[in-house]
């Protein structure tokens, strides 16, 4: 199916694996969870999470992933980022990311698909998303963020993504995301 | 005033020290400290170290960042090969998907540094590495085939041919039959593939006495007006075409 023909698609979570273990290093957790459209099961489409346990409210993505080629396993479609640690996204110079080009963009941000989609070429720009833009809403919770997450992606299940086993600690200083 | 050609320089100073400010951000969570750098991985995100105490001074790592960057497009399985041999130039470790350093607290600059430009340093090689990867893999299929069809004796071993504006070009193979070579370029869809094959083709059908020029492609139909531009000087055949189709085409 080709990658427009996915976005647009009203998609479905067959299943929600739950999130991993977390990373032994990192504490990184992660899922794939498969993506069904009409009701099938599409070969290696997934919705893909990652957050970090010991950082609550904050640094999770959630990304619409297509199966790739042999040379290239998984290609990023649709990407938010919520609270991202790494401190935002800078488009690039020469990126064709529209009125976006050169324009560092916070934190909380979307990488679009249509904005990362070469049309004439038929082909995803870059190798990971290059072209990213600012949410125009605040999102509080991740509740918040799987709900916009859900209509951006067009997964109408998307609420059966739990929340990951964060620790909350409740000496933690209470961060201030400017939001 | 904002009307005259330029800012006077107490207005630039100002942006510039604003800008300087704000290439360098620090988060805290819990107990570390999120240092975000002016050094971006490929996709954009900038490169950035968590930093704790630890027994003898501080932690600093790349919190798993440019593994998560790399396992985002399925090359996860190139990080640990790749990181370890960065890492150690740099003589930071790396512990499962984490680069990372523990120093005294007086050389915390010094860490932060050289863990955010090792982190920065293996993304770019695997990004690097797996945009380079199509081209490759098309070509390798099409050495295979070529070895098939007309024996590995007939497939020069070098692959570079001399154009007409003395530029070396360097193609995918060269097959001598009956005295004459044939030139076969493999093409991924991609268009810098595309413009640099055909660019190739016009360079050396130039020549006096030019090789047979065909290039392979996955795909015709995908190429849409591309096509054309490539057949402009070379036969196109597709990679999974008959044998007897790809002895037509070197004929």
């Amino acid at each position: 199916m080709a990658f427009p023909t996915v976005v647009l698609a009203e998609k479905s979570i067959a299943v929600f694996p739950g999130w991993s273990v977390p990373e032994k290093g990192s504490g990184a957790v992660w899922f794939d969870a498969p993506l069904e459209i009409g009701g099938v099961v599409e070969p290696g489409l997934v919705l893909h999470g990652t957050a970090l346990l010991y950082a609550p409210d904050c640094n999770v993505a959630l990304e619409l992933v297509a199966r790739g080629t042999l040379t290239r396993k998984r290609i990023p479609l649709t990407r938010i980022d919520w609270r991202s640690l790494r401190g935002g996204h800078s488009n690039q110079r020469g990126r064709n990311c529209g009125e976006w080009s050169r324009v560092r963009v916070g934190h909380t941000h979307i990488h679009p698909f249509d904005m990362n989609w070469v049309v004439q070429e038929e082909r995803m720009r870059g190798v990971n998303l290059p072209c990213a833009k600012p949410i125009d809403r605040a999102l509080h919770t991740f509740e918040d963020v799987s709900a916009y997450s859900g209509k951006e992606l067009r997964i109408n299940n998307i609420d059966i993504v739990t929340r990951p086993k964060w620790d909350y600690d409740l000496f933690d200083e209470r961060v201030d995301w400017n939001e | 005033m904002n009307g005259s050609i330029g800012m006077n320089s107490d207005s630039i100073s100002e942006a510039v020290e604003a800008a300087a400010r704000h290439l360098v951000a620090v988060r805290r969570v819990g107990d570390s400290s999120f240092v975000s750098l002016p050094m971006y991985y490929p996709d954009g995100s900038s490169v950035t170290v968590r930093v704790r105490r630890c027994e003898g001074g501080v932690s600093v790592s790349d919190a798993g960042f440019a593994y998560e960057e790399v396992a985002d497009i399925g090359a996860g399985r190139s990080f640990g090969r790749v990181a370890g041999n960065l890492s150690k130039l740099a003589d930071v470790e790396v512990l499962g998907h984490v680069i990372r350093v523990h120093a005294p607290m007086e050389e915390l600059e010094r860490a932060i540094y050289d863990v955010a430009s090792t982190s920065w340093r293996v993304a770019d090689e695997i990004f690097r590495r797996a945009e380079e990867v199509d081209e490759d893999t098309v070509a390798e299929e099409l050495r295979s085939r070529l070895v098939k069809v007309f024996g590995a004796a007939k497939l020069r071993e070098d692959h570079k041919v001399v154009g007409a504006s003395t530029n070396q070009w360097e193609v995918s193979a060269i097959l001598d039959t009956r005295g004459a070579a044939t030139v076969f370029q493999a093409v991924p869809n991609h268009a810098v593939s595309i413009y640099r094959a055909s660019t190739a083709f016009r360079d050396i059908a130039d020549l006096p006495n030019p090789p047979k020029l065909v290039a392979v492609v996955r795909n015709k139909v995908e190429l849409g007006p591309k096509l054309t531009l490539l057949s402009q000087n070379a036969r196109v055949i597709e990679l999974e075409q008959s044998d007897e189709e790809f002895e037509r085409a070197a004929a």
